[in-house]
């Protein structure tokens, strides 16, 4: 499903058409009074810079806008040669797993999806989902955890029993740790603001909101012990974060992240978890240690090399090489690999299965099954117990030595593909209501964790042991605008994010959503059905710490508020 | 490689083409009502036709299909399973042949992925044909429903179909249905080709449903019956946030509340988005994956071997967007292949040049075996050049296009 991008000759000369017209004119009949922006891509206009025509930078940005664009390779993919890689790279990203097929298999024996496209869209967030199936389009991982207050706060670690991103599949004959017939979701109407902010604009016009409520009751677990057994359970969805421009963001030096903390830790209480404000610099807990590797530029980087994390809504990792993707191709199809021997299971479940009398029954009457031992009822238990837990290394244990599933050179193309997807032009800066937005967008503080530009320099990124030797696309010496200080913040929304705390969304390209997608849903549950909804759930609370932008919002005229709207989709 | 253009060059050909007089102004009109009657050709004349046709197929498939099951392998003959087999190779053509328009209702709702994915799971397959509750769940009055909520993509759509119909290039014979599958992944299980047809009725009733729902989500006046079953299976059939289908929003551009702001954009979205994503899909990805990557896994369709012909499908797929009718060798007057002509863009021959060869060089290569067989030969890598250039002239012609 690949597209080329889109020349920018195409929207240049879109300027022509409508361009030459001075008002009214028979061209208009039949075309849209909006002025295209082609004459003015690569050039500064109003208040935006030429160079914000290339949200990505010269290396990073496809000028195709249209649909299918989140899917193109950066030029920095074609100028290094790995367009090859790319390819089969994407294929396995848009193509279904399989249990021995060739050439995706591995799937299981306990996965959330067959296929990366399930959850990401049309390569965009998942679509909000008001039943859970492990199909197309869902894109939500289930949170499950005890909750501090033993009911329904948002902070709580998550429960042992089942894995941390928890899986609704398994394949024959094992049962899925969670039957997903037994999710209910229930969208819910906000009544009120806790922050008091009405829910009416003061000129009139009205905007709702709506939250998820998750229930998963206990009968729906198939593990042992139950989290209910072991406390209090509480439940949040969390959507796939966009995958597009990936790199960019592990380009971002990190003593430049170490700044951007230290300027707003003069303002705000930053995570604990990650800045050390005495210190003035990163927390111990902010700092990812990484297995054996290589940097980009040969140097060694040998295991317990630390890097800060950035990546993930919690910021729960730090290299995008062993980042949310390149775990999700392993962990969400539990799909082994050289570097990844062991299964994404949980000792419950494995518990639950090895006495499940079905899947002994099933097993025992399966000579070939791996599962099988000596073909006891007790043998085959312990093979079970142990095969499915996450302790085991698959490729070297004493019941069935499995091969990896995915080779090295699968995963490397996967890698390529991850770093090398490209962020789309933006749209619009040459209109009066978009450089209006900028200048309310930053006026009213958004622009505070929304930070706007970052500069790359020499990418030194690092790359595991198992890619160490092989290029991955590089972005070096770029000004890219993502809009996001890379940084955790709090909005204290109702049945808010797991863990409370949220790394700022990059808003580059989500304006493209609906034309790559289908969809527009926004936020991290995808409640928000538009980006006002998105901005107002900033102001829920007064504890928000986006509550005083947000109440700046609320108050702009309807023109202003369009005008950020506008804004932020032509970003 | 995915190319792009210098955006230097753009400005500068604006630079000295744009507003120089008011004739450019009479003439973009016209240009642009011309655009907007070849886009009102081609939104009935290709993408309704097409859709119409496969959804038709799809269903006589299923009806096929479901009757040979009904039946029972025992009383079926070879001419009745050739027949099935001329069935499936017909809507699998007119699927082909829509992806220069796979943008829109295919890739929103995922039925793209849902009927079209590989490879097939065929341990997963023979596990589920090995169980008989889910044989007897696939039978029963709700096997569709059934197969389409519990099989995953994995082991629906054209593929699952094509492995119970197809082996090997050929069509199955009478006697291997009649006896047990002996594919290695079923090995050490016993499955009889009454309980694939069984599987095989099921996929192919939830193909028709999403074939339907492809006709029903850009045709407003698709057959009333697709439009129940659509309502019936309470699918969306409409754009996000909208009430108008895929292709109420092309033919309403220019106009408020359609996602296309002006005609030109729209004639470079089939150009791009369309005509030039499968150009890029055939030649780097599905026989580049497999000739480049020179990895046999990677092909598509392995059981009917009909690999080449799926590849000229997606070409001619092209053919009939640049010519505003399905099915058309010539250009029909109101048509992109026709305005880049009249208007006189200096392209618009080695657009229809590249066209031809690269049908030419596919059927090149069909003749001297089938992709699975010979996927590592040189006429196949001819061929993929021929497409990678057919598809730089598409975008100059889309660069053409909009800058007039």
């Amino acid at each position: 499903m690949n597209i080329k991008g889109l020349r920018t000759a195409l929207v240049l000369g879109l300027t022509v058409a409508v361009g030459c017209t001075d008002g009214n004119n028979g061209i208009k009949e039949n075309v849209n009074t909006r002025e295209p922006d082609a004459r003015y891509v690569g050039q500064a206009v109003g208040n935006f810079s030429a160079a914000e025509w290339y949200p990505g930078g010269e290396l990073g940005t496809t000028e195709n806008v249209t649909a299918g664009c989140y899917e193109d390779e950066t030029p920095a993919v074609t100028a290094q040669g790995l367009s090859m890689a790319f390819n089969l790279g994407e294929a396995a990203f848009e193509r279904k797993y399989t249990i021995a097929t060739a050439p995706f298999k591995g799937l299981g024996p306990a996965y959330l999806r067959s296929s990366c496209l399930d959850c990401h869209p049309g390569y965009g967030h998942g679509k909000r989902q008001s039943e859970y199936r492990a199909t197309f389009g869902n894109g939500y991982l289930l949170v499950i955890y005890h909750p501090v207050d033993g009911q329904n706060s948002d902070d709580g670690p998550y429960v042992a029993e089942v894995t941390g991103m928890p899986q609704t599949k398994a394949t024959y004959p094992f049962l899925p740790p969670i039957e997903e017939e037994k999710i209910d979701i229930q969208w819910l109407p906000v009544t009120g603001m806790e922050s008091g902010l009405p829910m009416i604009f003061p000129d009139g016009e009205e905007y709702s909101l709506i939250y998820p409520e998750v229930n998963i009751p206990e009968s729906a677990f198939n593990t042992k012990p139950t989290p209910y057994e072991t406390g209090a359970v509480a439940f949040r969805l969390e959507s796939t974060i966009g995958i597009i421009g990936s790199g960019l963001l592990d380009a971002i030096p990190q003593d430049s992240i170490r700044e951007q903390y230290r300027r707003e830790a003069r303002f705000v209480e930053l995570n604990p978890a990650f800045w050390d404000k005495e210190a003035n610099d990163f927390a111990p807990t902010a700092w990812y240690t990484l297995a054996d590797g290589q940097f980009a530029d040969g140097t060694p980087a040998p295991a317990g090399t630390k890097m800060v994390k950035r990546f993930t809504y919690a910021m729960t990792r730090a290299s995008l090489q062993d980042g949310a993707g390149a775990n999700a191709i392993w962990n969400i199809t539990n799909v082994s690999r050289s570097d990844r021997p062991k299964l994404y299971t949980t000792t419950a479940w494995a518990t639950a299965m090895s006495e499940n009398p079905d899947v002994i029954a099933a097993i025992k009457a399966d000579p070939t099954s791996p599962y099988y031992a000596d073909g006891s009822d007790e043998g085959i238990r312990d093979a079970v117990l142990h095969l499915l837990d996450p302790g085991t290394n698959q490729f070297d244990n004493q019941w069935h030595n499995f091969t990896a599933d995915m080779s090295d050179e699968q995963y490397y193309n996967f890698m390529v593909w991850h770093r090398g997807l490209s962020i789309p032009r933006a749209r619009n800066l040459n209109r009066e209501e978009v450089q209006l937005g900028k200048e309310v967008f930053n006026r009213i503080g958004c622009a505070t964790c929304h930070r706007p530009s970052w500069q790359t320099t020499d990418d030194n990124h690092w790359k595991p042991a198992v890619l160490a030797d092989r290029e991955l696309p590089r972005y070096q010496d770029q000004t890219i605008w993502p809009y996001t200080d890379m940084i955790h913040h709090r909005l204290y929304m109702k049945n808010g994010i797991h863990g409370s705390w949220c790394r700022t969304t990059p808003l580059w390209g989500r304006g493209l959503s609906l034309t790559n997608t289908g969809a527009d849903d926004r936020l991290h549950d995808c409640r928000a059905r538009n980006v006002i909804e998105a901005i107002m759930w900033h102001g829920y609370s007064k504890e928000s710490e986006a509550y005083p932008a947000t109440e700046k919002f609320y108050n702009l005229t309807k023109e202003e508020r369009d005008a950020v709207v506008e804004f932020i989709n032509s970003i | 490689m995915k190319n792009r253009f210098i955006l230097g060059m753009a400005v500068a050909a604006i630079a000295l083409s744009a507003c120089d007089d008011s004739k450019k102004e009479e003439n973009s009109s016209s240009f642009e009502n011309d655009i907007k009657a070849a886009v009102e050709q081609y939104v009935p004349g290709v993408v309704y036709s097409t859709y119409n046709d496969l959804a038709s197929e799809s269903a006589q498939l299923y009806d096929l299909l479901a009757a040979a099951a009904d039946k029972g392998v025992e009383n079926l003959t070879q001419a009745e399973i050739d027949a099935i087999c001329r069935k499936f190779l017909q809507a699998r053509q007119s699927w082909e042949e829509s992806e220069a328009f796979l943008y829109g209702a295919a890739t929103d709702f995922g039925i793209d992925p849902h009927i079209d994915t590989w490879p097939l799971d065929v341990e997963a397959l023979a596990t589920a044909l090995s169980n008989t509750e889910q044989v007897a769940a696939l039978e029963g009055e709700d096997g569709i429903a059934y197969a389409s909520a519990k099989l995953g993509a994995e082991l629906l759509g054209f593929h699952g179909i094509e492995f119970i119909l197809f082996r090997d290039g050929l069509n199955r014979t009478v006697s291997a249905l009649q006896g047990n599958e002996d594919h290695e992944a079923f090995s050490g299980k016993t499955v009889t080709g009454a309980q694939e047809l069984i599987y095989a009725a099921a996929v192919a009733g939830d193909l028709r449903d999403n074939c339907y729902r492809l006709s029903v989500s850009w045709n407003p006046d698709a057959p009333q019956a697709w439009q129940e079953r659509c309502k019936e299976l309470e699918v969306p059939v409409t754009l996000s946030g909208s009430d108008k289908t895929y292709g109420e929003n092309m033919l309403g551009a220019a106009q408020a509340g359609s996602t296309y702001a002006t005609w030109q954009e729209t004639a470079s979205s089939i150009l791009i988005a369309g005509c030039s994503n499968i150009c890029n899909e055939v030649a780097n990805v599905k026989m580049g994956n497999a000739h480049s990557g020179e990895d046999v896994n990677y092909i598509e369709s392995p059981y009917s071997k009909k690999s080449f012909q799926d590849f000229i499908d997606n070409i001619l797929s092209i053919q009939y967007s640049l010519y505003g009718k399905a099915g058309a060798t010539a250009p029909e007057s109101k048509s992109l292949i026709n305005i880049l002509k009249n208007y006189k863009y200096d392209g618009a021959d080695a657009l229809q040049a590249r066209l031809s060869e690269s049908v030419n060089a596919l059927k090149e290569c069909q003749d001297k075996g089938a992709f699975v067989d010979i996927y590592r030969d040189n006429a196949v890598q001819d061929a993929m050049d021929v497409i990678n250039e057919l598809d730089e002239e598409l975008n100059k012609a889309a660069q053409w296009i909009v800058k007039q």
